[in-house]
């Protein structure tokens, strides 16, 4: 009897430690976003709107391994501010160039090159353009963007 | 922005690649990442980039298998590197730049020319006018190597593809 409830103790603590393992795990990817998205909020970053970083050094580092040979711009987004998606311009540059997206589980969902012109890319929840059916196409894009799906409303 | 820290493998295990210590994780920043790739890129690569736009290479060690660290020099070495551009960035053990103020904690394609290039890891700038990455208040460290928009290659036959940089200890404080 005293076996079977050791037992029985030593089964409910290992399946309390997996489960609390598990939970970590998923949710610590959410956890860090929140924690960028509140950092950034609070260094200015606006949302839906850019802010271009200063350059990485030791002094202005915001995040881990930051690239001090690269510029960057930020701009948060929330798309449940903003039904309709965001359409985003990326201006001409002659060197590399990139838009990238992430959600709010880290995931780079999609990243736009830069083509040395002028770059529209329509961002929103969901896929294709549902989210602006008006504006599709006939091949299920938006009109003259390039579409960015997101699978989370909020991210960076 | 970012990229990962050193897994396990060979030269390659599922999406780990391991190429003579410089070890990647090519589902870094995708959807396929699985819990354990996503919760350690969360802490030591937020806003990685997925490997059609970025990889990242991370080495902890020298040719010899010690650790790098502040007290040893060493010279970092490589050839040209089958991605549109590169850069070989020092971070201390947190993943951070290190706390110092010599701006010089990377070297990238834009800085080296010709199909050969070396630079010198020290904490103090070499005064035989090498290219230089300071190593200063670094401790331990590693060095990471990042190719954008790295040759379709790279992703299917990194073993055939890639010849990453060398890094060979010079000396250490307290050697003889």
């Amino acid at each position: 009897m005293m076996q079977r409830r050791g037992f029985a103790l030593f089964a409910t603590f290992a399946l309390t430690v997996i489960a609390a393992h598990f939970a970590t795990l998923y949710t610590t990817p959410g956890f860090i976003m929140n924690r960028v998205e509140a950092r950034l909020t609070a260094l200015g970053t606006p949302q839906h709107a850019f802010r271009l970083a200063p350059r990485m050094t030791p002094q202005t580092q915001t995040v881990v391994r930051p690239s001090p040979d690269l510029a960057y711009s930020i701009c948060l987004y929330d798309l449940t501010a903003a039904p309709e998606g965001l359409l985003v311009t990326m201006a001409a540059f002659d060197d590399y160039a990139s838009l990238s997206f992430f959600d709010a589980r880290t995931d780079n969902f999609a990243t736009v090159r830069g083509t040395g012109r002028d770059l529209t890319v329509a961002a929103a929840a969901g896929v294709g353009c549902e989210w602006r059916r008006r504006d599709c196409g006939p091949d299920g894009k938006r009109a003259g963007a390039n579409p960015a799906a997101g699978p989370h409303p909020r991210g960076v | 922005m970012a990229g990962l820290l050193p897994g396990i493998a060979q030269t390659r295990l599922g999406a780990t690649v391991d190429m003579e210590g410089w070890r990647s994780d090519y589902d870094v920043g995708s959807r396929a990442a699985d819990p354990y790739t996503r919760a350690r890129i969360a802490r030591h690569g937020l806003l990685a980039l997925a490997r059609t736009e970025a990889v990242y290479f991370t080495r902890t060690k020298d040719d010899d298998g010690a650790p790098l660290r502040e007290t040893c020099s060493y010279r970092v070495s490589g050839g040209t590197m089958p991605a549109e551009w590169w850069s070989l960035t020092l971070y201390d053990a947190r993943s951070r730049l290190p706390a110092n103020s010599d701006a010089a904690l990377s070297i990238d394609a834009s800085r080296v020319s010709g199909a050969r290039w070396e630079a010198q890891i020290a904490p103090r700038r070499p005064a035989n006018g090498n290219t230089w990455i300071s190593s200063r208040n670094a401790d331990r460290f590693d060095l990471m190597l990042r190719l954008y928009v790295p040759d379709a290659a790279v992703l299917e036959t990194p073993d055939a593809t890639l010849l990453p940089p060398a890094i060979s200890r010079l000396d250490c404080e307290g050697d003889g």
